[in-house]
């Protein structure tokens, strides 16, 4: 599904871009279709700015992409429009990525409208299936951002993200804001979803007990680059690297 | 005399144009000094209203009963003036989200100090020397300079701990804690609890928790408090409370993670203008009787653990 290849991205900051930070350093991995790949590493590890690389929604220094067997790293934006249907990300916190002046409604069709996909009448239906599909009700429609929990924007969220039928969704810490219970009902929803589309994740956390409760693999980041990559079951039996095992260590025995 | 805080029949609502939201209900109980209590619960359960309305920072519009005694005074009767000699000094607050705490105008030193500054009268540079103290202690590995930073130039969890460097300044004997790990990694996670342990075992803090974080609150939390809809549903000791929780609203929460079954509660939090009648987890709760929609049961004491559910009475 997706394939990335020796990619590497320096931010230039500071007087006249006199500082440099690698930010992620020659990294390649692969996500096969209707799997989940785990990251996870420790925060400034790099792991948002790889899976925002992957998705091409910052421009990348080096490597290659290939998503779906075309290779997008020299894409233009026009050209990767087509595609952002198909690979898309959700973001940790539900409450900013959402318009506070839009209602629920409006902000569900936005994309819709953006990619230009069927008439009203087929977006109202699949918009109840999906709220539906999500475990929300059409009288949110009306109601805006601020009246809503956080467990039901992220929801929302999720119901915006598979209107477009995503076959690759990037999902960037989606619980570290929401309480346990509302945790589990969120991966509950991302768990059927997957089942029923077979969407490939990326999912990106630094909570070790839900990263082993949904990944097939996990890889590990330390400063910018993937330092060992497992199926999840070994890399909690048998961690290979010394910083694997410490991190394991100060989550597990915490 | 000692140094608890007691509850009594405290009551907090909120006026607002839908209706009254009744955020705490009836809540008697007793933070025990020397200890850190945990208080857990969904978010809307009412932890964090509790919480602030001890040292009475809750919004205008909210209305608050009973009283909340503390060496013989009832902090509700209090005057603002004599409520800021509290404030910082004997109880201080840590609040949630330290991306919204701070002033973003202001060097997170000058904002550290401002408390010490004002409570023990001293010179400035001696408050400087203070405040630069109190962030090695949070193991800041440049002090000097964070100390002139602004809060957008820390990175989240520099920031969480400036922000408890600000709540502990002043050494006081309770720390009221809103969520100090929320959204930070394995490692600062585990720094930040450090502190909070260290602190009760060198200064002899008082600490009150308010977390979603249940691994943190089994690691170092003495007493655990469980709240639903603004009710106490159970309350111990936190070994018994996570080995063999009693109320199923307890059991529903250690499910819910993610190293256990990963199975969410079932439902949503009542809406907190119309409460349901009787027992206010009935309609999410899979051991229902026809009482519990009825009456609402009393805590009661079953093993020295105190616990309200109609299956124990």
């Amino acid at each position: 599904m997706l394939n990335v290849i020796n990619i590497t991205k320096e931010f230039k900051n500071g007087l006249f871009g006199r500082t440099h930070t690698l930010a992620v350093n020659n990294v390649s991995f692969s996500i096969k279709a209707g799997q989940t790949l785990g990251l996870v590493g420790m925060s400034g590890s790099g792991k948002s700015t790889l899976g925002r690389l992957a998705l091409k929604l910052i421009p990348c220094g080096n490597g290659r992409i290939i998503f779906n067997g075309i290779e997008i790293s020299n894409f233009t934006m026009k050209q990767m429009k087509r595609l952002r249907k198909e690979m898309q990300i959700l973001f940790q916190n539900p409450e900013s990525s959402l318009n506070p002046r839009m209602t629920i409604g409006k902000s569900l069709e936005e994309p819709y409208r953006f990619h230009d996909i069927g008439d009203k009448e087929y977006l109202d239906e699949q918009i109840e299936e999906q709220l539906k599909f999500v475990g929300l009700g059409t009288e949110l429609l009306n109601r805006r951002p601020h009246q809503l929990s956080g467990g039901q924007l992220q929801r929302v969220c999720i119901a915006r993200l598979l209107l477009l039928r995503p076959k690759l969704l990037v999902l960037d810490e989606p619980t570290s804001m929401l309480d346990v219970s509302v945790q589990a009902q969120v991966i509950d929803v991302l768990k059927n979803a997957q089942k029923k589309h077979g969407i490939s994740y990326l999912f990106i956390s630094h909570d070790l007990d839900l990263i082993k409760a949904c990944s097939d693999e996990i890889a590990v980041m330390y400063k910018g680059r993937i330092i060992e990559q497992q199926p999840a079951e070994d890399l909690y039996k048998q961690p290979e690297e010394k910083y694997t095992k410490q991190l394991l260590d100060t989550f597990l025995n915490f | 005399m000692d140094n608890n805080i007691y509850l009594e029949n405290v009551t907090i609502s909120f006026t607002t144009k839908a209706g009254i939201v009744q955020a705490v209900n009836h809540v008697d109980m007793t933070f025990n000094s020397g200890e850190i209590t945990g208080m857990i619960g969904e978010t809307g359960s009412g932890k964090s209203v509790l919480g602030m309305s001890v040292l009475r920072l809750l919004a205008a519009n909210s209305m608050i009963t009973g009283s909340i005694i503390y060496k013989n005074i009832d902090l509700l009767q209090l005057t603002e003036k004599e409520l800021n000699q509290i404030r910082g000094k004997i109880i201080s607050f840590i609040p949630q989200n330290p991306d919204t705490a701070f002033d973003p105008t202001m060097t997170i030193g000058k904002q550290i100090i401002e408390g010490y500054l004002y409570h023990d009268k001293k010179s400035k540079t001696a408050g400087i020397s203070h405040g630069i103290e109190q962030l090695q202690n949070y193991s800041f590995h440049e002090p000097k300079k964070n100390f002139n930073s602004y809060p957008f130039q820390l990175s989240g969890g520099m920031r969480q701990r400036a922000l408890c460097a600000m709540g502990t300044a002043l050494s006081p004997e309770w720390i009221i804690a809103d969520e100090p790990t929320k959204g930070l990694d394995a490692i600062i996670r585990q720094e930040v609890s450090q502190v909070f342990y260290d602190l009760k075992k060198t200064t002899n803090s008082s600490i009150i928790l308010i977390t979603h974080d249940l691994r943190l609150v089994q690691r170092i939390c003495d007493t655990v408090i469980v709240l639903y809809a603004g009710t106490v549903l159970e309350q111990g000791p936190a070994g018994n409370i996570f080995d063999e929780p009693l109320h199923p609203y307890t059991c529903g929460l250690i499910n819910a993670q993610p190293h256990k079954k990963l199975l969410p509660l079932s439902g949503m939090p009542p809406n907190l203008i119309y409460l349901p009648a009787g027992c206010k987890f009935h309609p999410r709760c899979s051991l229902r009787k026809n009482i519990c929609c009825l009456t609402e049961p009393a805590l009661q004491n079953v093993n020295g653990r105190w616990v309200r559910c109609w299956k124990y009475a």
